[in-house]
This record gives structure tokens, C-alpha cells and sequence, in this order.
């Protein structure tokens, strides 16, 4: 399944598949739909169908990001995939809201 | 399918063949060491790799096969006859598991599911419990990996757990490995109690390239397995990933040297040990302290021990395959470069054509020399489809094990010639015919074993497979040395059902071709195998459909043979062609064995060869090609499955390579001739069934010649 991000009321919503397939996509995506002025930005991985290692870099890409630009990444409505990988790895959502 | 999963069933299914010969082996009593040691590799890959694709009901399973196997090897569990028969039955198990896996359907089926705890309630009665996966109970050998002793000193750590520093490479994700699924696997035989993503390498989101990994793990694991078990689940991943692994109260110092790039701050690392659950903050704390981070002359004996243990990780034992030295094809593919060498040699012998009519000769000897090559070409494409036969010989072995032991008989399978080749499609085609030859030889050919003693025969049967090359054929023989046809029995039935007039003489060939006949069986019991009567004009339909001839030999209360003759090709070959007027027809060179000058005997259709007669035919009146035959002719005499005969001809044209083009099926009843082949010059050609040819001359011919040609096969 094709990677997504879409932008809606402004949140950011991924879908389909973060793996290595959709490297590129991924993170084109992701940087291209990144915000410049809100210092809130949500991620709502509810459709994220699978979730692998190079998946799980660019989450954690992200949240360094978010660091480096002093703004509040949170992971919501992460979907059994997202889930099971961020338990399997002791990284609770929660950790990837840097304050 | 996704590629890596065709892959790993392709694999699979290779590697379940391997157990198979080897539990046969050791069913017969014949394996030895090494092959139990196969047989456990085989188990123990096979759930290695579908635990990488996830197919956990896979795993589970093998796992127990494996910890049985992993038993016998280790001499805990002896290995006999039903302990074997069992283990064949769980190897068919998970036979049907990847085959459900390669048909995309569920395992986790009742029929399935109830399968696997059948068998391994079995393998655990006969080979002792074996833990579940997943649960990390005591009943293990303790990890004896580590030669510091699990003291609770001040030096070493509390954790009762393993510790596992990985850091994969770059490129582990662009060669196709997941590092996530590799830790998840561990949690099949233990848990991981504490995990921590080292992510100090990764660059910034605009910088990064989403296909390198640039991540580590440390882990805090708990499990009952040893530091080899731990190491082995990193087995496919371990090229591209560094690997440490301490065991449970290692000292402490260990574990920061265990994590080269915080070398110059142990703090960090003592703080990320912490956060994974390894060290509490007071171990960290002590392993700071300036009196135990020192150099070489104040280091402790078994620091140094620890320390010792986390050089580099050595190269893991490459997997001691067999050397890479094959590569999987596509067959498509492969079909695909014959038919371009078909146009090749088509186009090439229009280019010698065009040389010899410019009579240019440089021209000529280039073109020559692309003939030479061109023919190589052919040769070496041809060869890529060749494969040995013995591979679907030795499948049989199961095949007489299985059915012998069903019908209580005791039978031996013996091979010969697996190293003769033939085209991959006929490879596949022969199998069904064959295996209902052989299942004939078991349940009719040979007889129940005090039969057997009591004519003075041993005990056990045996049946023979054997293959050869003869004459631009491949031959197969099949053979046992059971009772025989019975003559009497087969004309009998066959005048029961009309096919053959009472009273008729016939010879002992013409009797046991009967029994291709549709519907023919004189077995007295239709069995579960054989008897039915649909079985030999199957066979034979089978065979014919190849092109190839089915022929018996049979002895009564001896044996019986029956022989399949195959074409070796297949599309192209080395053809030798004839002109008959203005047609011009293409005989194999296999078969060609002579050409002579035409000179009959007058009135007569028998030429003298030698003091022989040979029969022939005329290719102008059999064809009947318009035209006056030239003064002088020529036969060209062939040879095939031990005859010959002469073709009548007018003028002999040489050899060439012909590229074998199907006749149309408008064309399906034109007699004698098996296809068709476009000459250099544009012409068609058409190719002679020489076998056809051979059948009606010789049927033409009359009884005297039949005779002097039977003397000739036989002292051939």
C-alpha cells in the first residue's frame, strides 16, 4: 500500500505503508508537508498499515527535528503496527513529544 | 508474491528434499553423523527464515522437530526405523505448511493446526518434552558461554539478563533485511526486557538517506539460551550488523567498552546501559569511579576476561554451504534466448548462402566463421535447459518406501545413470508416467514375499531405474525383478474383451502391447494404486505425446522391463537434409548411420547391404512428389531404437542446423512428418518422424524381411 500524508485541519494524517518501499516517498512527504509556523505539529498514524526500521528512522528523524526547531511533535492514534513496534523498541509515543 | 517469500519457498522446498533423503537414509539404518547434522541444519533454516517472513505457526513447529533432531544429534535420543517414519511425517507437515504459504492460504486452519499438535505430542513422547516458544522456563542448560563466574561481586552486574549491543550497517535495509525483525525474533525464545535505539548517527531529515540505516540497539534480554543460540538469531543479518553479547552479571566495565563510539563518555553510555535496563545508576556509578576505568596494569582479571570477549565480533562461521555455484533462472527467460538462437542460426545460414552466391571469399570464410560460433551458441543454450535425471529418480525412493511398506512387501530402489540429461519440460512431463510405472512394478511386478521365497528369489525385491542416451534418444528403463508378464493371462482377457480374434497367433511383443489398451487390467485386485485399468494408456498417451515410443520386455516368473525412448530435443538440432525432386525434407544426423548408392534388387523393396537386406521406402511415392526420380539416387539409411532402414532419395544435400518449427495443427494428420524448418534460403523444409517412417516400412515389408531385420537388432 502506498505511503500518504495528507494535511487536514491541521494535522498531518500518514496512511498505508512506512517501509522501505516508500523510502523516498516518505520522506519527501514528510518534509515537504512539514510545517513552518506551528509549533504543534500531530502526526495521527491511525492508517498506517506496517511499520519498519527505515519507517522507524524517519519517525525518529522527525522527532529530532522537531528538537532542532523548538517545536511539539506528537504521535497520535498510533494503529497496532505503529504500536507493536514502538513496545518491541521501549519508545512509548510519548517520547517523541520533546517539548 | 513478493520475491524474497517465492524465494524462501523455492529454498524450502529444496531443503525438505535434502531431509528427506536423509531420513530415508536413516529409516534404512544407513545415516551417519553427518547426515543427522543435515538433516538438523535443514530444520533449523527453514524456521530461521520464516520467522524473518513472520510465519510464526511455521516456526513453532519446526521448533519442536528441530529440538527432536537437535536430541538425536547431541546423543541424548537414539534414532530408529519409526522413530525415522515419524520424522518423515512431520517433514511432509511442513511440506504442506509451505505449500499453503506459496498458495497464499491461512495456516492457522483447524485441519492444519490439529496436524501440528498431533505430531508433536508424538515427536515429544518419543523425544522428550521440548519447551514451548516463547516461554523462558528453567529446564535448559544454564548459558555456559561465559568463563567469568556468575559471582555476585562488587565488580559485575546485578542483571540476571544477556545484554546485546547491535549496530547494523548501512546497507542492511537496502539488502532486503528489516534489524526490527531480527529482535523480534528473540522474543521467541526469550523476552526482551529493555530496549534502547541508539540514533546518535542519524543526520537530519533533509540530510538523511531514508534507505540507510543509520540506527543501533541495546538490549536487556532475558532467556535460558546460550551466547551460539543468541548469536544464531542475528545468523542471516550478521554480515551486515556488529554484534556484542554479554551474559547475565558481566562485569561492569564490560558493557560500556561494549559501545566503542561513547569510548571518550562513558557517562552516556552508562546512562543508555541504564535506560535499557542492563545497569542500575549505582553500577554505572561504581564502573565511573577513576579506580576501575584504568589502563592495562590495574585491570582486573576478569574485566580484562569481559573485555577480551567484546573484540570485534569475530567473523561468524561463514554458513558452510556448498560454494554458490549455481544461479536460479527464469525458465521464461531461458525459453526466450533458444528462440533468439533459432533466429540466429536461421539468419545466419541465409547470410552463408548469400556469401557462397557472392562468391566473395573472404565473405565466405566470415560467415563460416560465424556458422562455428553460432553453432556454439546453440549447444550452450541448449545445454542450460539440460538437467540430470537423477534428481526425479531418487524422488522415488520415497515413493517405494512408502508404497512397499504399505503393501507389506520389502523393496529396494536402484538407480543408475542420474547423471544423463535431458530438456527440463521433458524432465517434467515424465513424471506422472513414471511414477505409475513403478507403482506397477511394486503392486503387480513384484511378488508378496513368501511367493517369492518359495520360487528361490530373495526376499527383497527390487526394482530398477536406468537411463542412457542412445541415438539421439534418451532411453528409460524401468525393471523389476518380480514374476513377469503372464502371456497366458493377457491374451486371455484380451479375447474376453473382443480386442483380439481367438485362435490368432501373436507374437510375444504384440501380447504385451495389449496391455496399452484403454481399460485393460488383469489384475485380480484393483488396489487403491493400481489395477484399475486407467493407468498404462495414460501412460503411453503420456509417452506419445513427447514423441517418444513405450516398448516391454518381459520373462515370466523373471521380470519385466518397459522401456520409454525420448527425443533428446527439443528445438534445435543437427539435421541432415535430402532433396526428393524439388522438396527438400531433414533427417536428424543422429540417425543417419549411411549413405549408399540406390541399386535394388529388382521387384523388390529390400536393398543388400552387406549381405543384409535393408528395407526401404521411397520418398517420392511415399510423399508423392511430382517428378521423374534423378538417374542416380541415393538411400540414406537410418537407424533408430535398434532398426534401420533406407530413405530413397534423390540428391543428398549435407548437414545444417535446423530450428525445429511445430507444424500447425491444421497439419496434425500428415503422417511421418514431426515438424518443419525454414532453410537458408527462405524455403521450407519439412523434418521426417523417423520413427513413424520406420513403423511403416517395416510394416510394408513382408515376413521374411521382418525376420532378417530382428536378426539384425539383435546382434547390433
Amino acid at each position: 500500500m502506498e505511503f500518504q500524508l495528507k494535511r487536514r485541519q491541521g494535522k498531518l494524517f500518514a496512511s498505508g505503508e512506512m517501509t522501505i518501499y516508500h523510502a523516498a516517498a516518505m520522506k519527501t512527504a514528510l518534509l515537504g508537508k512539514w510545517t513552518r509556523d506551528e509549533s504543534d505539529v500531530t502526526l495521527d498514524l491511525a492508517e498506517v498499515t506496517e511499520l519498519d526500521t527505515c519507517g522507524l528512522q524517519i519517525l525518529l528523524a522527525l522527532r529530532q527535528l522537531a528538537q532542532a526547531e523548538g517545536r511539539r511533535l506528537t504521535l497520535a492514534q498510533a494503529s497496532p503496527a505503529v504500536r507493536e513496534v514502538l513496545e518491541l523498541c521501549c519508545l512509548p509515543t510519548s517520547s517523541f513529544t520533546v517539548a | 508474491m513478493d520475491a524474497a517469500l517465492q524465494t524462501f519457498i523455492d529454498e524450502s522446498r529444496e531443503l525438505l528434499v535434502e531431509m528427506e533423503s536423509g531420513l530415508l537414509a536413516c529409516e534404512r539404518s544407513t545415516a551417519d553423523a553427518e547426515t543427522i547434522n543435515s538433516i538438523f541444519r535443514v530444520a533449523h533454516t527453514i524456521k530461521g527464515s520464516s520467522g524473518l517472513f513472520g510465519l510464526d505457526e511455521i516456526v513453532a513447529f519446526v521448533h519442536v522437530v528441530e529440538t527432536a533432531l537437535d536430541r538425536v544429534r547431541i546423543g541424548e535420543v537414539a534414532m530408529d526405523r519409526d522413530f525415522a517414519v515419524l520424522l518423515l511425517n512431520c517433514k511432509d507437515h511442513i511440506q504442506v505448511l509451505v505449500d499453503a504459504v506459496a498458495a497464499g492460504s491461512s495456516l492457522a486452519v483447524p485441519h492444519i493446526e490439529a496436524r501440528c499438535a498431533e505430531l508433536s505430542g508424538l515427536l515429544q513422547k518419543r523425544a522428550g518434552s521440548v519447551k514451548s516458544i516463547g516461554a523462558a522456563k528453567t529446564t535448559a542448560p544454564t548459558p555456559a558461554s561465559s568463563a567469568t563466574p556468575h559471582a555476585t561481586s562488587a565488580t559485575n552486574a546485578a542483571t540476571s539478563n544477556w545484554h546485546i549491543s547491535a549496530r547494523f550497517k548501512a546497507d542492511v535495509l537496502r539488502a532486503g533485511m528489516d534489524p526490527l525483525a531480527f529482535i523480534r525474533y528473540l522474543n521467541t525464545f526469550g523476552k526482551i526486557h529493555g530496549a534502547h535505539v541508539i540514533e546518535s548517527a542519524l543526520p537530519p531529515l533533509g540530510e538523511m538517506d531514508p534507505e540507510t540505516c543509520y540506527l543501533g540497539f541495546e538490549l536487556s534480554f532475558a532467556s535460558t539460551a546460550d551466547e551460539a543460540r543468541i548469536r544464531s538469531a542475528f545468523e542471516f543479518v550478521i554480515e551486515d550488523c556488529t554484534l556484542a553479547v554479554l551474559p547475565p552479571s558481566s562485569p561492569i566495565t564490560a558493557y560500556l567498552e561494549a559501545m566503542p563510539e561513547f569510548g571518550t563518555n562513558p557517562a552516556l553510555a552508562g546512562e543508555i546501559l541504564v535506560r535499557s535496563g542492563t545497569l542500575t545508576s549505582e553500577e554505572v556509578q561504581r564502573a565511573l569511579a577513576p579506580e576501575t576505568v584504568q589502563g592495562a596494569s590495574a585491570v582486573p582479571p576478569d574485566v580484562a576476561e569481559a573485555a577480551r570477549k567484546l573484540a570485534p565480533v569475530a567473523d561468524v562461521e561463514k554458513r558452510a554451504g556448498a560454494a554458490e555455484r549455481s544461479i536460479r533462472v527464469d525458465a521464461s527467460k531461458l525459453d526466450h534466448l533458444i528462440t533468439l538462437v533459432g533466429e540466429l542460426i536461421i539468419a545466419s545460414a541465409s547470410a552463408n548462402l548469400s556469401a557462397r552466391r557472392a562468391q566473395n571469399v573472404d565473405l565466405q570464410e566470415s560467415t563460416s566463421r560465424l556458422s562455428a560460433l553460432v553453432e556454439s551458441v546453440r549447444d550452450s543454450a541448449l545445454q542450460l535447459r539440460m538437467v540430470k535425471i537423477g534428481a526425479t529418480f531418487n524422488r522415488f525412493q520415497r515413493v517405494v518406501n512408502d508404497v512397499a511398506r504399505e503393501l507389506g512387501k520389502d523393496i529396494e530402489l536402484v538407480v543408475s545413470g542420474e547423471d544423463t540429461e535431458l530438456d527440463k519440460t521433458v524432465i517434467e512431463k515424465i513424471n506422472d508416467p513414471l511414477t505409475h510405472l513403478v507403482r506397477n512394478a511394486i503392486d503387480h511386478g513384484i511378488e508378496p514375499q513368501a511367493l517369492r521365497i518359495e520360487r528361490g528369489k530373495p526376499p527383497t525385491g527390487t526394482i530398477t531405474l536406468n537411463a542412457y542416451h542412445d541415438s539421439g534418444s534418451i532411453v528409460i528403463e524401468v525393471s523389476d525383478d518380480g514374476g513377469g508378464l503372464k502371456r497366458e493371462r493377457i491374451l486371455a482377457k484380451a479375447i474376453e474383451r473382443g480386442l483380439v480374434e481367438p485362435g490368432k497367433a501373436l507374437s510375444d511383443k504384440e501380447i504385451y502391447a495389449l496391455i496399452f489398451e484403454p481399460g485393460f487390467s488383469t489384475a485380480e485386485q484393483v488396489t487403491n494404486l493400481s489395477g484399475r485399468g486407467v493407468g498404462m494408456d495414460v501412460v503411453k498417451r503420456n509417452i506419445t505425446a513427447l514423441r517418444g515410443d513405450i516398448d516391454i520386455r518381459s520373462e515370466e516368473g523373471r521380470g519385466t522391463t518397459v522401456i520409454v525412448r525420448l527425443p533428446l530435443t527439443l528445438a534445435i538440432i543437427n539435421g541432415f537434409q535430402i532433396g526428393v525432386g524439388k522438396t527438400v525434407f531433414v533427417v536428424p544426423l543422429d540417425m543417419v548411420d549411411e549413405c549408399i548408392e540406390f541399386s535394388p534388387e529388382a521387384g523388390h523393396d529390400y536393398a543388400n547391404v552387406r549381405g543384409q537386406a535393408l528395407p526401404f521406402v521411397r520418398l517420392r511415392d511415399l510423399f508423392k512428389v511430382p517428378g521423374a526420380p534423378s538417374g542416380r539416387e541415393n538411400i540414406v539409411v537410418v537407424r533408430h531404437a535398434g532398426l534401420r532402414a533406407g530413405l530413397v532419395v534423390d540428391s543428398l544435400l549435407g548437414e545444417c542446423q535446423t530450428v525445429i518449427k511445430p507444424l500447425a495443427k491444421v497439419f496434425s494428420g500428415v503422417k511421418c512428418v514431426s515438424g518443419s524448418s525454414i532453410l537458408g534460403t527462405g524455403e521450407v523444409a519439412l523434418i521426417l518422424d523417423v520413427g513413424l517412417l520406420m513403423q511403416q516400412v517395416l510394416a510394408a515389408a513382408n515376413g521374411e524381411i521382418q525376420q532378417a531385420s530382428l536378426h539384425e537388432r539383435r546382434t547390433a
